[in-house]
């Protein structure tokens, strides 16, 4: 019995500790690091380089001075596409003035998505193109970055529009690394996700 | 009976009612957040000039009685709704019965803040077929 009232109040602290675990005050890195010649080397976005909606070339370079918002979509997409920018959308309100973090949507449908296509999607949206960037390029070389994001995207045709894809909103840092990430299907995931992106602002103002 | 009862009785039918109330275009609702939700939301909001809305919007207030012809055929007419332009065409929803098509529009016409009565399944059917005859 004695084990028992013992086994009860151990397991009881120990969730108690877990699950008043308060917001963190540094995000984690996402992802597994790489240990080469001894150094361990944090998952990182590799180089790209693609056109926005106003054909400005955006590459990592580019975004260095910003963190960013990542997703991947396409403009035709009758799933869950819409319900995802609603969520990037509201992060985008609520970030409108924070220069230091921009938006990023790379299409996963760069035949059909060009930018003249981008570019009335993003008017559509409303959204500024130096704020947010639509970008379009080399449709493998998406797909491959996709990968690096965590994103699962592939071409099936049986899938609806014809790309099966996952919905997650992405942050990364100004050293390309993942920070947080969102279901952005889920509106209370994002709502989580929007106060993760304070801490790492809070990071570079300090 | 005595009174007792009687309000026992009294009670549970009108929970019933209540609760049925509540249930009206179940289906409607299910089919609307498969069909229609990815775009137009799940609370009818649209998306910004993309998607127009369906919750409190004008043009739907006006032209209620399309709403059957537009889920089976589309729509491919710029439309001004509460004073947004929208010129993206909306596919047909491809696969619904006349009584699905029915639920669903019922289902818009009275959920969120929309107060837009309801249509007969019998009228639905009619427009549906004049329609037909129109092709």
């Amino acid at each position: 019995m004695r084990n028992v009232i013992y086994s009860i109040t151990l397991l009881a602290f120990f969730l108690f500790v877990g699950c008043s675990e308060k917001k963190p005050s540094k995000l984690p890195i996402i992802g597994y690091p790489k240990i080469v010649n001894g150094d361990t080397i944090q998952h990182t976005i590799p180089d790209f380089s693609f056109v926005n909606q106003d054909s400005q070339k955006v590459d990592n370079q580019f975004l260095s001075d910003n963190i960013y918002i990542a997703d991947f979509f396409f403009t035709s997409c009758p799933s869950i596409c819409p319900k995802v920018k609603k969520q990037m959308l509201r992060i985008h309100d609520e970030y409108k003035n924070e220069d230091l973090l921009k938006l990023v949507s790379y299409t996963l449908d760069p035949k059909r998505d060009n930018v003249e296509i981008l570019k009335m999607y993003s008017s559509n949206l409303g959204v500024d193109s130096d704020k947010w960037h639509f970008l379009t390029g080399d449709k493998g070389e998406i797909f491959d970055l996709a990968d690096d994001y965590f994103v699962v995207a592939k071409e099936d045709p049986e899938a609806p529009g014809g790309f099966d894809h996952s919905g997650k909103i992405l942050l990364v840092d100004k050293d390309r690394h993942v920070r947080a990430f969102a279901e952005g299907t889920d509106p209370e995931d994002v709502t989580e996700f929007i106060s993760e992106i304070a801490v790492l602002i809070d990071e570079y103002k300090k | 009976m005595n009174i007792r009862s009687k309000l026992v009785i009294l009670c549970s039918t009108l929970f019933l009612l209540v609760s049925c109330q509540e249930d009206r275009f179940k289906q409607g609702k299910v089919l609307y957040e498969f069909h229609c939700a990815s775009c137009h939301m799940d609370d009818g909001t649209g998306l910004a000039q993309l998607y127009p809305p369906l919750d409190n919007a004008d043009w739907l207030r006006e032209n209620k009685t399309r709403l059957p012809e537009i889920i089976v055929h589309g729509i491919s007419d710029s439309l001004v709704v509460n004073g947004q332009l929208y010129t993206i065409p909306m596919s047909p929803v491809y696969g619904l019965s006349q009584v699905e098509v029915s639920n669903i529009t019922n289902y818009v016409l009275s959920a969120w803040s929309n107060d837009l009565g309801s249509m007969g399944f019998r009228e639905v059917q009619e427009h549906l077929e004049d329609l037909k005859i129109q092709d």
